[in-house]
């Protein structure tokens, strides 16, 4: 076989000596000569050793032709046939995903890989051979894209190779070794691709069965496994602060939950949470775990500092350790100086506006309110003027019907400089005072007040929420009715808080979910009681936040009341 | 002096000049003026003897002066015994055409054989010309006179060769032919047989005669200097051959080295003085050498 066939016309070429040795016996020197005899007798001695030596120069000059030829041309043996292998272009692509860093003890899969790749494969290369070299996890990193004949070269390019921890996706890898691959003259292409096998890399089972199928023609894929499939792997899959507020010296519970990404199922697993680099706080045990389950334990620890932590939750190293701890920073505060503004005192106490919220947020006995973490003040209307807003982290107005122009000013820079401001709407509310200056000039509000409709004390949450579904022209109105219901029951049945709780919670999510997918930068600003906590995904924050009243308020209350 | 007539005395001048004999004259003379005796002494000029009468000698030879003083006949015979004659055989097959140079091998002939005769001539002693092929082509009888070393000259200058050699069956001939013992001078490229050669060389040799051999040979036949496709077309009989020379020259070599050496091994086993000529050699330098070996050997 020919990489240049058109250049064995170069074949024809043979013709020439043939014609040169024919045109050089009619090119001769013609000499009178006396010594005849003596020519004649040499000739005569010579003339048939030169007679065969002129036919083999004539067939060597005619083979150095058709040997040059076929040297342009290129010849190439499919086909090993005994005569030693043909030279190779290879692309290698090594799956450098995380699961490669799973060890037997000794060494991690990557680094059986990599001396794989370096001491086997590469080594039975002939000379000749060219490889380009590829990192696949779900992106692919192109180490040397273009096939490089220094197999040196490439051997250590691929032992500096590094591990990273990203997932694997082997298809995209091997379209680009194909796309490398692809119009090269070489007859011996090759793909050598060498993982793990995690299932998670051969998703598109159908498209890579695909594609090696339509090139099989032209380019031999080699998938070579590293690593015996361990039927072992526990890992810590969340992490989260269950209490909404972190203060110091107060016990707070972390949900940790661990999956058995393994085949076989786990006995006793011990799962820790440590805080910064302290020792382990608090421990339990998961008594079994099933392989593919997943289990959440709460665990307890103590913030001991104000300030940020890294909290830890462990479990023991199996042979992919990296997978067998998350962190998470939470923020420890000392306390949070609630302002509690109520326009509504009333006659009695009772009959105040705050009377429910006061001892809500600070659910201890009224000798030790002092030194709870949550501190309230309430004062009236009159005297929000006069208050500097600066000294308090959470600043709600309680059914507050107007308030000065300088108050709001005070409001809005209390927002903007982090603090949290609740507004509890009531009968005393004027909707249109706060929608234009808390929503149209300001944007504070999360959403436009509406007309209050039906008794806040009798509906149950549920219809309201029903009603604002049905009524989806103003669903940032409905929002913000609804949360304006929730408190009202807080006020008024709280024996039926946790249920309705629930529900709302559900309702709300679902509502959140489709209409809602971005936060409110106003809700946002507005409703954040504890600045860093650790929830990374963002829909998860825009939920935890609508719902900080009845999410926070309701573990203390229960306790409380229970 | 000296340095002018070296230069003057170069083969390659005398080719180019009209005249053999003035170059002839002038090659020997510049010889000679070094050497004060001649190289052919010893052609006995001074031998004298006597022998008694018999009956039927001719009396006009009787040394009257013995028989007064001594009252007995003798003969007086160094007259007739003391000039030698010098055979000079050229050959002038069409063989002898060939030069590689300027100069053909018969050219230089007729120059080595000019040059000769003046010597002999100058010493008195007689000169006798044959010029042959397959036979004698032109003859000129011994003559002792001085003046005839023109008509020497003239004969040489009006030969052209036609013919091949048969040089045997001349010498058998000449051996025949000549009368008295004398000095025979063989000028030839012997390109004939060699055995028949030989058997002529000897039966000159029978008579009692001195034979010298000047072999002529080119440089180029000598050498054999040609490369690539050469067509050699020959000067006698043998047709054309074409042939790469220079992978045939080792081997021509040998046949020519084989065949001058048996040339000259069957002089030596006949009493010849062989000389081989290389043309591209001055004659002078030939001349002088030769002469110089024989003043050598016929001393000793």
């Amino acid at each position: 076989m020919f990489l240049n066939p058109l250049l064995l016309f170069g074949l024809s070429a043979v013709s020439l000596p043939i014609l040169i040795h024919l045109l050089n016996r009619r090119k001769y020197h013609r000499v009178v000569w006396a010594a005849m005899r003596f020519v004649q007798l040499a000739m005569q001695k010579n003339q048939r050793r030169m007679d065969i030596e002129d036919l083999i120069l004539l067939a060597l000059r005619c083979l150095l032709l058709i040997l040059l030829a076929l040297a342009l041309a290129r010849p190439v043996l499919k086909d090993t046939g005994g005569w030693g292998p043909s030279r190779v272009t290879a692309v290698i692509v090594l799956d450098n995903s995380y699961s490669m860093a799973q060890t037997d003890g000794t060494a991690t899969r990557f680094d059986l890989a990599r001396k794989k790749v370096a001491d086997q494969i590469i080594n039975t290369f002939p000379s000749g051979s060219s490889v380009s070299f590829l990192l696949a996890s779900d992106i692919v990193s192109e180490v040397i894209p273009e096939p490089t004949y220094d197999l040196n070269f490439a051997r250590e390019r691929i032992m500096a190779a590094q591990l990273c921890d990203r997932g694997t996706n082997l298809l995209p890898a091997l379209q680009r070794a194909l796309k490398i691959l692809e119009g090269r003259p070489a007859v011996r292409k090759e793909i050598y691709l060498i993982t793990d096998g995690q299932a998670s890399g051969f998703r598109q089972t159908g498209d890579l069965r695909q594609l090696m199928e339509d090139n099989r023609k032209d380019v031999r894929t080699h998938i070579v496994l590293v690593g015996d499939p361990d039927p072992r792997n526990l890992a810590v899959t969340a992490l989260r602060m269950a209490s909404a507020l972190a203060p110091v010296n107060q016990s707070l519970r972390f949900e940790v939950q661990v999956t058995n990404e393994g085949r076989t199922e786990a006995r006793d697993v011990p799962v820790r949470v440590a805080i910064d680099d302290e020792p382990a706080a608090e421990e339990t045990l998961i008594a079994s775990l099933a392989p593919g389950e997943a289990k959440s334990v709460s665990l307890f620890a103590k913030l001991r500092v104000e300030g940020f932590h890294t909290v830890t939750a462990r479990i023991p190293h199996d042979q992919l350790p990296r997978d067998d701890e998350r962190s998470i920073v939470v923020h420890a505060i000392k306390q949070v100086q609630v302002l509690l503004v109520d326009g509504k005192p009333g006659r009695e106490a009772r009959e105040s506006e705050t009377f429910f919220l006061r001892p809500a947020l600070q659910p201890v006995d009224p000798a030790a309110q002092d030194r709870f973490y949550i501190q309230a003040r309430v004062i009236t209307p009159g005297e929000l003027d006069a208050t500097r807003l600066d000294e308090f982290d959470v600043i709600v107005l309680a059914n507050l019907s107007d308030m000065s122009a300088a108050a709001v000013g005070g409001l809005e820079r209390a927002v903007r400089d982090g603090r949290g401001l609740i507004i509890f709407p009531g009968d005393l509310v004027n909707t249109a005072f706060y929608n234009e200056q808390f929503l149209t000039q300001r944007g504070l509000l999360p959403a436009k007040l509406g007309e209050a409709r039906g008794d806040a004390c009798t509906l149950h949450v549920a219809s309201r929420l029903a009603e604002a579904i049905e009524d989806g022209a103003d669903l940032r109105r409905a929002s913000g009715a609804i949360r304006a219901g929730v408190w009202h029951l807080v006020g008024h049945s709280y024996e039926q808080l946790p249920e309705i709780i629930a529900r709302a919670e559900e309702e709300f999510a679902a509502l959140v979910d489709v209409l809602l997918p971005q936060p409110l930068a106003g809700e946002t600003q507005a409703a954040t009681p504890v600045k860093g906590e650790a929830v990374p995904i963002t829909k998860a924050r825009a939920r935890s936040l609508l719902h900080f009243p009845a999410a926070n308020m309701a573990p203390a209350l229960t306790r409380k009341t229970g | 002096m000296a340095k002018h007539q070296q230069t003057f005395l170069d083969p390659k001048a005398i080719s180019q000049a009209e005249s053999l004999g003035l170059h002839a004259r002038f090659i020997v003379e510049g010889y000679m003026a070094g050497e004060h005796k001649s190289p052919f002494r010893g052609f006995a000029i001074e031998f004298t003897q006597h022998r008694e009468y018999v009956p039927g000698d001719d009396i006009r030879h009787l040394d009257w002066k013995v028989l007064a003083r001594t009252d007995r006949f003798y003969l007086k015979q160094y007259e007739q015994e003391t000039n030698y004659v010098g055979h000079l055989l050229l050959d002038g097959s069409e063989s002898m055409k060939y030069g590689s140079g300027s100069i053909t091998k018969l050219h230089y002939g007729k120059m080595v054989a000019a040059c000769l005769a003046y010597l002999i001539l100058l010493q008195r002693d007689a000169v006798a010309l044959s010029i042959f092929d397959t036979q004698v082509r032109k003859q000129m009888p011994r003559t002792s006179n001085m003046a005839s070393i023109h008509n020497v000259m003239g004969m040489l200058a009006a030969f052209d060769p036609t013919l091949q050699t048969r040089i045997s069956a001349v010498l058998h001939d000449l051996a025949g032919q000549i009368k008295r013992k004398g000095l025979i001078i063989l000028i030839s490229d012997f390109f004939d047989d060699e055995a028949a050669i030989l058997e002529g060389i000897q039966h000159l040799r029978f008579g009692g005669n001195e034979v010298i051999v000047f072999h002529v040979m080119d440089p180029f036949e000598l050498e054999f200097p040609f490369k690539g496709m050469i067509e050699f077309e020959g000067l006698e009989q043998i047709p054309k051959i074409m042939t790469r020379a220079g992978e045939i020259r080792k081997s021509y070599l040998r046949e020519v080295q084989g065949f001058c050496q048996r040339i000259r091994e069957g002089c030596e086993r006949n009493n010849c003085h062989y000389t081989l000529i290389n043309t591209s050699q001055p004659l002078p330098e030939v001349l002088t050498a030769y002469l110089a070996f024989r003043l050598r050997t016929t001393t000793r």
